[in-house]
């Protein structure tokens, strides 16, 4: 089990993290979600001791790592896909870890072949791609069988097998009772493989929960309409509270009269009815699930670090639908 | 709660492995030597060690040759240990890079989430450091007293009568032990500037820059005699006395203690030069420790 309670941490000026706080429990994988920069990187780090934080504890079973008498059985960690060395082979960067923890030499074997790796044994790791650095930091990972998993965006740059695999990876390793803890930017990713979730930003933690309360908190229906009524359209609705119009820009191609609306906490069905006996036009009448993305975009908005800036006009793209 | 406790581990139902120093050192010794560039700086360092001495003991030779100079065994002794002041620079390097590749490379994040003791990380690589520094230098020893015996025996004239005693050991042990000192404090430097090209700067500068300056103070008069003596202290030139064993030689009257006008700067003993020597090794790694163990690695 992984505790990280009240973690503060500046660099000069900047507070990377404020009052951090959150559990990842045993048997369970934890999502770790946050935009670059909101301090997922850095809690990992104060977690495995390589960051001294200016508050707070981090505790791994109840032990700070620093004084884990076998830290490799206790964490596995990917902090960093391009850890190895460039110029040694894969093989002699596992052992030199696993000699650390008195690891014997088969079980470097044993990652390798479990990561899909022996094959480039003897390669040097300055030669890998992004996704076989990643699989070899995984493999690193896995030497000592730990006990929690601590894994920063794992899947950056692998493939699609990759991908499955480390989700696969992640979910048996909690059905064996151990704590995984998997950061992302990815809401999709973590949906997919995470039990719970922690959602950072700016250093601050937005959101803890699980997976299944989030999905069930965001799954809300929207309706999408494009009209040229929008006066009877605006009266029709104007009697049900708890409905809210959002006005959208027009995609082109549309008449001149069109007005793009989004519609919440109506009934589908009602707002078709009443469409058609208010006789308001439709040119679209679409029904839209919020995506968990959105949900998490509209979460950590405000709280990015680093945002594109916004072009001066929205391109007119798309078509009538 | 203690995940030291026996009962822990065996509830575990699996093999606990133990972060342990020996591991530490092995991990340490298997990284040396899977890393190029301690093959070639080793190899480089025997070179050193074999080339100055044949440079110097052919010098010798012809000027014995030319002006009827005594030659005696200590003079094979000492032009054999010649090449440990390049020594010092190519092990110093070896001793910076052995610490500042792991952040260039960025293993420093594993290395130090396997082994979160980072004092014993530290020693653990100072110790396989020393070793591997002790060997090469060890055989590089051996070579030079070869190609110097192979030079000047011919011309020994005075055997061994003045020679001091401890001058075969000095420069047999001693001068591979003064190597795997400077090898160390150079990875202080490493941990301390966690750069290659500042750590090696910091190398060439304490090893050779600084020593050829202070040298120059020496023109300018008794007020200034006690820039020598600092420079006298400075690890290349304690080095120097050290190696010397005493011995009034060829060799070491080429980097000869000058009375700078009047004054005689200090020049510690062959003795004293060596801890002298010591102590900067000590003082630099403990501070490089002391970086390692208290700054963040982001």
């Amino acid at each position: 089990m992984i505790e990280i309670q009240g973690i503060t941490k500046t660099f000069g000026a900047n507070r990377v993290l404020d009052d951090v706080s959150f559990v990842a429990a045993n048997g369970a994988v934890t999502g770790f979600l946050g935009p670059n920069g909101a301090g997922k990187s850095t809690t990992m780090r104060v977690l495995l001791g390589l960051i001294t934080p200016d508050h707070g504890t981090a505790l791994i079973d109840g032990v700070p790592y620093t004084r884990q008498a076998s830290p490799m059985s206790s964490v596995g960690a990917v902090l960093d896909a391009k850890c190895a060395p460039r110029n040694r082979s894969a093989y002699a960067y596992l052992c030199a870890l696993a000699y650390t923890n008195n690891i014997a030499r088969g079980r470097v074997d044993e990652v390798m072949d479990l990561t899909g790796l022996a094959s480039v044994k003897k390669t040097k790791a300055g030669k890998f791609s992004l996704g076989m650095s990643q699989r070899l930091a995984i493999a690193a990972a896995l030497l000592g069988d730990p006990k929690n998993l601590v894994l920063d965006e794992p899947v950056n740059g692998l493939d699609a097998e990759g991908v499955k695999w480390v989700r696969d990876l992640c979910r048996n390793c909690a059905a064996q009772g151990r704590a995984v803890l998997l950061s992302s930017h990815l809401m999709n990713e973590v949906a997919l493989t995470a039990d719970n979730l922690v959602i950072i930003g700016e250093g601050r933690i937005l959101r803890t929960g699980t997976v299944a309360d989030f999905v069930k908190e965001h799954s809300r229906h929207l309706l999408s309409v494009v009209t040229p009524d929008a006066g009877k359209m605006h009266a029709m609705l104007a009697a049900s509270p708890t409905v809210r119009i959002t006005e959208k820009p027009v995609d082109s191609g549309y008449p001149a009269d069109a007005r793009a609306f989004e519609i919440e906490g109506a009934d589908f069905a009602a707002v078709a009815r009443g469409f058609a006996a208010h006789q308001i036009i439709a040119y679209q009448f679409v029904r839209q699930q919020v995506s968990l993305e959105q949900a998490y975009m509209e979460l950590t908005h405000g709280h990015a670090r680093y945002v594109a800036a916004q072009p001066a006009q929205q391109p007119q793209n798309g078509g009538a639908r | 709660m203690s995940a030291t406790q026996p009962a822990e581990r065996h509830a575990a139902h699996r093999p606990v492995h133990t972060l342990t120093f020996a591991g530490a050192v092995r991990s340490e010794w298997c990284k040396m030597w899977s890393a190029m560039s301690t093959y070639v700086l080793l190899v480089l360092c025997v070179a050193f060690f074999a080339v100055n001495s044949l440079m110097i003991g052919w010098l010798l030779n012809f000027m014995a040759s030319q002006e009827a100079m005594p030659v005696g065994m200590e003079d094979v002794w000492t032009t054999a240990s010649t090449g440990a002041t390049d020594g010092m620079l190519i092990v110093g390097i070896l001793g910076v890079m052995v610490m500042t590749s792991e952040y260039s490379s960025q293993s420093i994040i594993t290395s130090l989430t396997v082994n979160p003791r980072r004092a014993m990380f530290m020693d653990a690589k100072a110790l396989v450091l020393a070793a591997v520094t002790f060997l090469a230098s060890f055989v590089g020893v051996l070579v030079a007293w070869g190609c110097a015996w192979l030079m000047v025996h011919g011309a020994v004239s005075t055997g061994t009568q003045a020679m001091p005693a401890a001058l075969p050991w000095v420069t047999l042990l001693g001068v591979p032990l003064a190597m795997a000192l400077t090898a160390v404090m150079a990875m202080g430097f490493g941990a301390m500037l966690r750069s290659t090209v500042g750590g090696v700067l910091c190398v060439v500068g304490l090893f050779t820059l600084l020593p050829s300056i202070l040298q120059l103070a020496q023109l300018l008069g008794d007020r200034f005699a006690w820039i020598v003596s600092v420079n006298n202290c400075l690890p290349s030139r304690a080095l120097e006395s050290f190696i010397g064993a005493g011995a009034s030689s060829f060799a070491n009257s080429m980097g000869a203690v000058m009375t700078v006008g009047s004054t005689q700067p200090f020049q510690p003993t062959w003795g004293w030069a060596g801890v002298i020597l010591l102590a900067w090794a000590v003082a630099v790694y403990a501070a490089g420790v002391a970086v390692t163990a208290k700054r963040d690695v982001k």
